[in-house]
């Protein structure tokens, strides 16, 4: 278990934080890019298959 | 494969490859930082290297993945190819900016510098670069195919030239070696560290393969919704 | 061959009767090395102590700045792509650049490269050394920039973008040849990284004009 009265507790927890937001960070972008991109490919599949 | 049965498909395989990731992930953090000793040497910082370590082997691993795709895609001609390569790189980007920004975590308490022109960090800020690269010329062209293509070119040759960058930092270091640094990473490994390091590691890789196949779908359904928008323009 | 001498021939025609382009590209490299003195001062121990870096850094980017122009001209007016479809194979026309474009710049900045370490306060016992590892290390920074500009033919913003995709790629010519200066001036001998300075050259000869060919004929498509 990781001692909170460590004096790298900080910088543990900027790292984990990093992680946390590149992570994050690519996770919404790649979800945000296909949520764009959804509704306009839904109409082009109805239209290939009425 | 037919972009329609493409991203069909991505949509059938993206739950489990996301319930593996998270999975993966929980495991991951669980042991690196509660089921994991402190190290005797280095104290709780060691646990940025659970971050550090995989992060670098995802990014040098993805840019050998972007020049593979490109390279079946020069070969072959499948624009899905072209499409996961272009999904993949900006990842392999991301990985090596947090391999980057953990590695400087990580110095300041270990070396008492927020950056210190060590071997490895050195090779993985050229990989960033490299990466930035890659990413810019696969962006700048009007026409979508051209970037594709001139992006696989660069990549395989920036792949043929990663050792050898390897090779010219470590040289490069023992010429001009600092005085003192602190060396980390022993030549065994215990145990106990392994298995949050191995974890760590295939929950960065389950991260990156249910992102890949998101923004791969994307790519497949983006650039069908283009051509659709052509050929209803010309209509 | 005969193929190859035309096009190199038409090349330095064409950068003779324009002759400014190589001038200024060693108005650079002087500009630029003369920067670095006004920025870090005077004292002769420090620069001597940055000098080969300075000159290989700059020699480097003296050499990114001249590489958009190397088929672009051709590629606007037209003439690129009879070249490429006609008997001309797309590897001999990127050689023919690759040595054009070393012959207007590479060459002078190898021989501006010892009167600039003069004003660096670079040991003479360094300036062969600087001598011989530029002229091992421009070439291969020719054949790189050259891959670089078919990649970029054709592109937004292509200068920037040849040189963020080359210098990443020019480092390990960058170590090695200011590295073999560095050890010069220490008084060691210099062989080993001029030997992989050429060796790196070679390889690049054997694998540039294979994947810079496949990029123009992308470009013309």
């Amino acid at each position: 278990m990781i001692d909170p009265a460590s004096p790298y507790l900080s910088y543990v927890a900027a790292a984990y934080g990093a992680c946390a937001v590149v992570l994050g960070g690519m996770t919404w972008r790649a979800w945000r890019g296909w949520r764009r991109v959804r509704d306009a490919w839904d109409r082009v599949q109805r239209r290939d298959r009425p | 494969m037919e972009p329609a049965r493409f991203v069909a498909l991505c949509g059938r395989v993206l739950p489990f490859a996301v319930a593996l990731a998270v999975a993966m992930l929980a495991a991951g953090l669980l042991f690196s930082l509660a089921l994991s000793p402190a190290d005797y040497q280095q104290g709780e910082s060691v646990r940025i290297m659970y971050v550090h370590v995989p992060a670098a082997w995802m990014a040098l691993f993805v840019y050998a993945l972007v020049a593979v795709l490109g390279g079946v895609g020069l070969a072959f001609g499948h624009a899905l190819a072209f499409h996961a390569a272009r999904a993949a790189a900006p990842l392999g980007a991301a990985f090596a900016l947090l391999c980057l920004v953990s590695g400087s975590l990580w110095g300041k308490p270990m070396w008492g510098a927020w950056w210190v022109w060590d071997a490895r960090l050195t090779s993985m800020l050229l990989l960033f670069f490299l990466y930035l690269g890659q990413i810019a010329l696969s962006g700048a062209f009007d026409r979508q195919a051209r970037g594709d293509r001139a992006a696989a070119v660069l990549a395989l040759v920036g792949c043929v030239n990663l050792p050898v960058v390897k090779f010219s930092v470590d040289w490069w270091h023992t010429l001009h070696q600092p005085a003192s640094v602190f060396k980390f990473g022993g030549p065994s490994i215990d145990p106990s560290m392994l298995l949050p390091l191995l974890l760590m590691a295939g929950a960065f890789k389950a991260v990156f393969f249910a992102l890949w196949l998101i923004r791969t779908r994307t790519a497949v359904a983006a650039s069908r919704v283009a051509a659709a928008r052509l050929a209803g323009g010309a209509r | 061959m005969n193929a190859f001498l035309s096009v190199l021939g038409r090349d330095l025609r064409l950068a003779c009767r324009d002759g400014a382009g190589a001038w200024m590209v060693l108005g650079f490299f002087a500009v630029g090395v003369a920067v670095f003195p006004l920025g870090i001062g005077p004292e002769p121990q420090v620069l001597a102590r940055v000098a080969p870096g300075v000159l290989w850094a700059m020699a480097l980017l003296s050499a990114m700045l001249s590489f958009d122009a190397l088929f672009e001209d051709d590629f606007r007016d037209g003439s690129l792509e009879p070249m490429l479809t006609g008997a001309l194979a797309p590897e001999t026309l990127v050689l023919a650049k690759a040595l054009s474009h070393w012959l207007v710049t590479g060459l002078p900045l190898c021989l501006a490269a010892p009167l600039l370490g003069f004003l660096l306060h670079l040991p003479h016992a360094a300036m062969p050394v600087l001598f011989v590892s530029l002229l091992l290390g421009t070439p291969a920074l020719s054949l790189l920039g050259t891959l670089g500009a078919a990649l970029a033919l054709g592109a937004r913003r292509a200068t920037v973008l040849l040189a963020l995709m080359v210098l990443p790629l020019a480092a390990p010519v960058l170590i090695f040849g200011a590295g073999a200066v560095d050890l010069a001036v220490a008084g060691l001998a210099p062989g080993s990284p001029l030997l992989i300075l050429g060796g790196m050259a070679l390889a690049l000869l054997a694998v540039c004009p294979v994947a810079a060919a496949a990029a123009l004929r992308q470009a013309v498509e």
